[in-house]
């Protein structure tokens, strides 16, 4: 799989494969059927698979802050299999609907909050090449998808037709849409260093050991990570920003009124989301698919572009591989964030719903302004003090490290390479 | 695979059946074996009029599926007939509808399913910027506000006959507006220029001709997207195929940040191309959008100040003021 093409690799993979089947609308049509399945397959097994591991984890977690033990029977020694028993059961629970409910909005809403936290895996590059959706304007695109998510839960809130359902949701939609703003300001940052929205452009700059991630770029860049963490830990509600299911309050917030099935996959959006936030953290500032290690990458770079073609130019065993790993350290890394919002979840407690306000509009949204002014002027102020536009390391490029070292060897006929210093053409 | 084993499985149904009809002692099991035959041929024959059904079925609805692709042009015109559909679908919604929130609901999905046009047609971020402002943000507005005033009038509305006439005839209006300003456009050259650059596979960028473009943006919204399309295929910012070296339509689908954002600074790559490097460059986009965001501004103070609680203001206090 080749740079952005990776969306429509699978699509040509097939269209040579399925010849027999006819003339070649059919043959084109079947293939971007069949290549779309496959796509949405393999994602919705990581959005599924991702909130059973993360609400296990939260479990475990919060039992160890609290001096428990959290689950440890379910599936052998750790309690494994605790949030599926817990699936089972919550699919076998009765659809309740208050007689007082808008009966059509509230079936709905919980679908719409999932259908939105799904979306915004399409545009999640987990590997170099890994997408389900290569969109030019990715990191604008997934933004855009991540708003959608408040739209099912004020719904929900709304259709219950229950006071306590009501007030969740008015402080969710005014949560939502006040964080908003710092949030695309804190992202604004690394995108205007990498001058481009693709994510995958984004995540490819910053390869080349540590000293390349975005945080370290300069000092605004390295506050403005944590910036967008606090941001992001309040836009897919968490805790100490979980006003809107506040349940000394509100009962349950904007959930009271849901049971079963319909309550289960609001949590599955919303462990979803948070992969997705950290994701895109991960993306835009700690470096994406890439250890950051000199021997790892090295090795993968040696790998990259190994074996022969399978069907498509550029579809060899080696690139495989190598992504595979990169796929892995990206959701291992995303996951460590995860970590960090469960931890911060059982050990600071809830905000007051002014003082949430309070912090986006009086401080986050000011702090934010000034990094993103402060990260436009910093390469100025370098060049002019140390004749250099970055600190460490050499300057970026968009190009990985494999094809600096094909090009130096004079070899550079890899479609990958190919299709990297495209990228570079481009800019 | 499945019918061999089914009929395998009737076939062996048969055998047994006729085992113990033969060597039965009773004649409830003789009974039983010849059910059982009987039975076991029924289910080979149905086994056999299933298989032949679903195959004839399945060559069916691959025609099918050929004809309506076909028809349609391509996988994308049919999903471009399915969205547009449900836009229509959606707009409908909305109007027939009495419930403010269902009417928000339906405006979703009319209002998402001309983001999926645009995405359609390539322009990924007029899409994405569909979605964020008026998905995410006007219908949630929308939706917070009904919730804030929730109470008997503004929850259900309902429209008297004048007001619909009313409406009908605006919206009739709008739609003349429409159908006139597409009849205007010579489809034919923008469906040549398209053709000419899905196939020119010329490295040189191809100058668009100015009056061209201008008149397709003088058109609707559909002949402004074509026009954008008409852009990103042949200019040299385009990128090229890795695998051929080539512009690949495929590979620059819904590229159009970057022409976006040079049409801002003022380097239009619909214009300004194909010209000598001493012609003035044509004005871009940034000054319209920044006296937009200005008239935003305004409002927003502007509403602001209106719906801001007016404080009492007491004679003797005026007075200190």
């Amino acid at each position: 799989m080749n740079g952005p093409l990776a969306a429509l690799t699978i699509q040509q993979f097939l269209n040579d494969q399925l010849k027999f089947l006819g003339t070649s609308e059919l043959v084109a049509v079947v293939a971007f059927l069949l290549a779309t399945l496959v796509h949405a397959v393999l994602l919705i097994s990581l959005f599924g698979f991702l909130p059973l591991a993360y609400i296990w984890l939260e479990r475990k977690v919060a039992g160890r802050i609290q001096d428990r033990l959290g689950p440890t029977r379910v599936g052998g020694k750790f309690g494994w299999l605790q949030t599926l028993a817990d699936g089972i059961k919550l699919i076998q629970k009765e659809d309740l609907v208050p007689a007082a409910a808008d009966s059509m909005m509230f079936r709905m809403a919980p679908y719409l909050a999932t259908v939105a936290s799904f979306a915004a895996f399409m545009v999640l590059p987990v590997s170099d090449g890994w997408v389900g959706v290569a969109a030019e304007c990715g990191a604008f695109l997934i933004l855009a998808l991540m708003s959608l998510e408040v739209l099912g839960i004020i719904l929900a809130g709304y259709s219950s037709g229950s006071k306590w359902a009501l007030f969740g949701a008015m402080r969710e939609a005014a949560q939502m849409v006040s964080y908003e703003i710092p949030m695309a300001i804190c992202a604004l940052i690394p995108l205007m260093i990498a001058g481009s929205l693709n994510l995958q452009v984004v995540g490819r700059m910053q390869t080349g050991g540590i000293w390349n991630w975005f945080i370290f770029h300069d000092p605004f860049t390295f506050v403005a990570f944590f910036c967008y963490f606090t941001v992001a830990t309040a836009s897919v509600k968490r805790a100490p920003f979980d006003l809107a299911e506040a349940e000394s309050e509100l009962v349950a917030g904007f959930h009271t009124e849901y049971s079963g099935f319909r309550w289960s996959i609001f949590f599955l959006a919303e462990y979803a989301s948070m992969f997705a936030v950290s994701g895109i953290a991960v993306l835009l500032f700690l470096g994406g698919w890439e250890t950051g290690l000199w021997f790892p990458e090295a090795a993968l770079d040696g790998l990259r572009g190994w074996g022969e073609d399978f069907g498509v130019n550029g579809f060899v065993l080696g690139n495989y591989i190598a992504n595979l790993f990169g796929a892995i350290v990206f959701v291992t890394k995303a996951s460590l964030l995860v970590l960090v919002q469960i931890w911060v979840r059982w050990t600071l407690p809830r905000l007051r719903i002014d003082q949430v306000m309070t912090t986006c509009l009086k401080y986050l949204v000011p702090i934010s302004c000034c990094l993103f002014l402060g990260a436009v002027l910093w390469p100025l102020l370098l060049v002019s003090m140390l004749q250099r536009p970055v600190m460490f390391g050499p300057p970026l490029n968009s190009l990985p490290a494999a094809v600096t070292a094909a090009e130096k060897s004079g070899t550079a006929s890899s479609p990958a390479i190919a299709s990297s210093r495209q990228v570079e053409v481009e800019r | 695979m499945m019918v061999g084993l089914l009929a395998l499985a009737f076939l062996l149904l048969m055998l047994f059946g006729a085992i113990s009809m033969l060597r039965g002692n009773s004649g409830a099991s003789r009974l039983f074996g010849a059910l059982a035959i009987v039975g076991g041929a029924i289910g080979l024959l149905f086994v056999r009029a299933v298989a032949m059904a679903v195959s004839i079925a399945i060559s069916m609805a691959f025609e099918l599926v050929e004809q309506l692709v076909v028809s349609a042009g391509g996988i994308e015109g049919l999903l471009f007939c399915v969205f547009a559909a449900l836009t229509c679908f959606g707009a409908v919604a909305v109007v027939v509808t009495q419930n403010v929130v269902r009417m928000a609901f339906w405006l979703v999905v009319s209002l998402g399913s001309v983001a999926a046009l645009f995405f359609l047609l390539h322009a990924d971020f007029i899409g994405a910027a569909q979605l964020l402002i008026y998905v995410g943000g006007t219908v949630v507005l929308l939706v917070f506000g009904v919730m804030l005033t929730a109470s008997g009038p503004t929850v259900q509305i309902r429209t008297s006959p004048a007001e619909s006439f009313l409406g009908a005839g605006v919206g009739l209006l709008l739609l003349l507006v429409l159908l006139f300003s597409m009849s205007a456009i010579s489809w034919d050259e923008v469906e040549q220029r398209l053709s000419a650059n899905s196939r020119s596979n010329s490295d040189e960028p191809q100058v668009v001709s100015k009056n061209a473009v201008g008149e397709a943006d003088a058109g609707s919204g559909e002949g402004a997207v074509a026009a954008l399309k008409v852009s990103t295929g042949g200019d040299e910012l385009a990128t090229k195929s890795p695998t051929s070296g080539k512009p690949n339509a495929d590979d620059q689908a819904g590229r159009t940040v970057r022409q976006l954002g040079l049409s801002f600074l003022g380097l239009r790559p619909d214009r300004d191309l194909g010209k000598d490097a001493g012609a003035p460059l044509s004005p871009g986009f940034l000054l319209p959008f920044e006296i937009i965001s200005i008239h935003l501004l305004v409002v927003l103070v502007g509403a602001a100040y209106l719906a801001r609680a007016k404080r009492k203001v007491t004679p003797a206090s005026s007075g200190e003021i």
